[in-house]
């Protein structure tokens, strides 16, 4: 139990420092993925609902920490990410395809909330033009990274829960 | 798996105590800014050195498979040499412009000196905003370095930003690119203001807007921009940018137009932190929004 959380608290920093370092050197179209969230929908997706919840409470909150001015907005959102993908859990596919799919259209709504709370509270209307040149390359770019880091979740998985779903994929 | 589900609470009631916590911090942080920010400035200290050290990893590696470790001398001496020359570029920038416009201007340009005369504070860009909608960094210079809140950040020849948040060893800077930044502005050769406002959907094409010029303002397309008297927290006179497309609003009360910033946003790793604040007595109470 607190190895498993302590090892997804760790990861969860890995990610975060490479999403705002290394990632804004590896930029695709002008954005850098999300990994917090693929850690989360991950987390929901081999672990469960309750799990996902909880990680998806954990880096909004980080993230509302280190940029955010309003803590917990973001923590709320990972959260009900984490919650509603973790209907997923009761899904056993050997293909990983489906995950990324629900990674990218996870990525998808979370862009859509964030233009929401930041930008048309502001008054910018021009969603089409966020939707072409930020929400939708950010969800490719974050399904493309997930290959790699939904693979590295799932080894984290196997060393701190044996026996757990995560084994089965 | 029984064995770790000992404490079994139902994943509803997980659900409904978190959103309480998170519906609880909005409603803290957002009546008590001020209070949470110690809370924001820790998180901030514990995470910028590690970001610090992937940066520093980072462009260690880089450098390895770039130029090979015999040149890392040499890439320390260009550093350095870069350094230099901002501050140099910087300075030759103002004298030029000085030397053109002293004549003709001194009325209007009534600096009491250059910005070059400013004490200044190099530091190194260590990590961007986590998202992609913001144009936010974070320095690797603090407190400890004596930066302040709202202090003007510049790089070669032009405004950058102004920092919002100051850790120990580390700060935040809102470049004013940034969706959410406003400066009031001014024209340097006719000392006409304006607000100059960051904006996301413009910066792509590689200008920002500016609005409320007045209808008389005599301006022309590639006048200079530069931060205005008025403003509460930008020194006065420092560049912004070079204005384009001027338009006359339907109302016939004022005119809008871009302004090309002079700072490359997409290749900033060294910015210059002007430890000189604006009316630093004043502004303890100010937000981040003008």
């Amino acid at each position: 139990m607190i190895k498993k959380w302590v090892s997804t608290i760790l990861f969860m920093l890995f990610c975060y420092l490479l999403q705002t370092t290394l990632f804004k050197h590896l930029q695709l179209a002008g954005v850098v993925p999300n990994l917090l969230l693929i850690l989360t929908v991950s987390a929901s997706y081999v672990r469960g609902q309750k799990d996902g919840l909880i990680t998806g409470f954990l880096c909004g909150l980080l993230s509302d920490m280190v940029f955010g001015n309003i803590i917990g907005l973001y923590a709320l959102l990972y959260m009900i990410i984490g919650y509603v993908t973790g209907y997923t859990y009761n899904v056993y596919l050997r293909n990983h395809f489906f995950i990324l799919l629900i990674i990218g259209i996870s990525d998808l709504l979370y862009g859509f909330m964030y233009y929401v709370f930041e930008f048309l509270t502001r008054g910018r209307f021009s969603i089409l033009y966020y939707l072409r040149h930020i929400i939708l390359p950010e969800a490719v770019y974050t399904m493309l990274i997930a290959v790699v880091f939904f693979k590295l979740f799932l080894l984290l998985n196997r060393l701190v829960v044996p026996g757990d779903v995560g084994e089965a994929l | 798996m029984k064995r770790r589900r000992r404490f079994n609470i139902p994943v509803k009631v997980i659900l409904v105590i978190c959103t309480v916590i998170c519906l609880t911090l909005i409603v803290v942080s957002f009546k008590y800014q001020a209070q949470m920010n110690p809370v924001k400035t820790a998180v901030g200290n514990v995470i910028t050195p590690m970001q610090s050290g992937i940066n520093s990893l980072g462009s260690g590696i880089y450098s390895v498979f770039d130029l090979f470790s015999s040149k890392k001398k040499l890439l320390k001496e260009n550093e350095q040499l870069k350094k230099q020359l901002e501050d140099i570029r910087q300075e030759n920038v103002s004298l030029i412009g000085d030397r053109n416009e002293l004549a003709s201007l001194r009325q209007l340009y009534r600096l009491d000196q250059g910005y070059s005369q400013y004490p200044k504070v190099a530091a190194r860009v260590v990590s961007r905003d986590d998202s992609n909608w913001y144009n936010m960094f974070t320095i690797d210079k603090g407190s400890d370095d004596g930066i302040q809140k709202n202090m003007n950040v510049i790089a070669g020849n032009g405004l950058v930003g102004i920092v919002t948040e100051v850790g120990k060893s580390y700060s935040k800077v809102r470049s004013i690119i940034d969706d959410n930044s406003y400066v009031s502005g001014m024209f340097l050769r006719t000392s006409d203001t304006c607000d100059v406002k960051g904006n996301l959907t413009t910066i792509n094409d590689g200008y920002i807007e500016v609005e409320r010029i007045s209808v008389d303002a005599e301006v022309e397309e590639g006048y200079e921009i530069v931060t205005s008297y008025v403003s509460d927290r930008y020194l006065d006179g420092i560049l912004i940018g070079y204005v384009k497309d001027i338009v006359t609003e339907p109302d016939n009360m004022t005119m809008t137009a871009k302004v090309i910033p002079v700072v490359d946003f997409n290749r900033l790793d060294t910015v210059l932190v002007i430890t000189k604040l604006k009316h630093s007595d004043e502004l303890e109470e100010m937000t981040d929004y003008d």
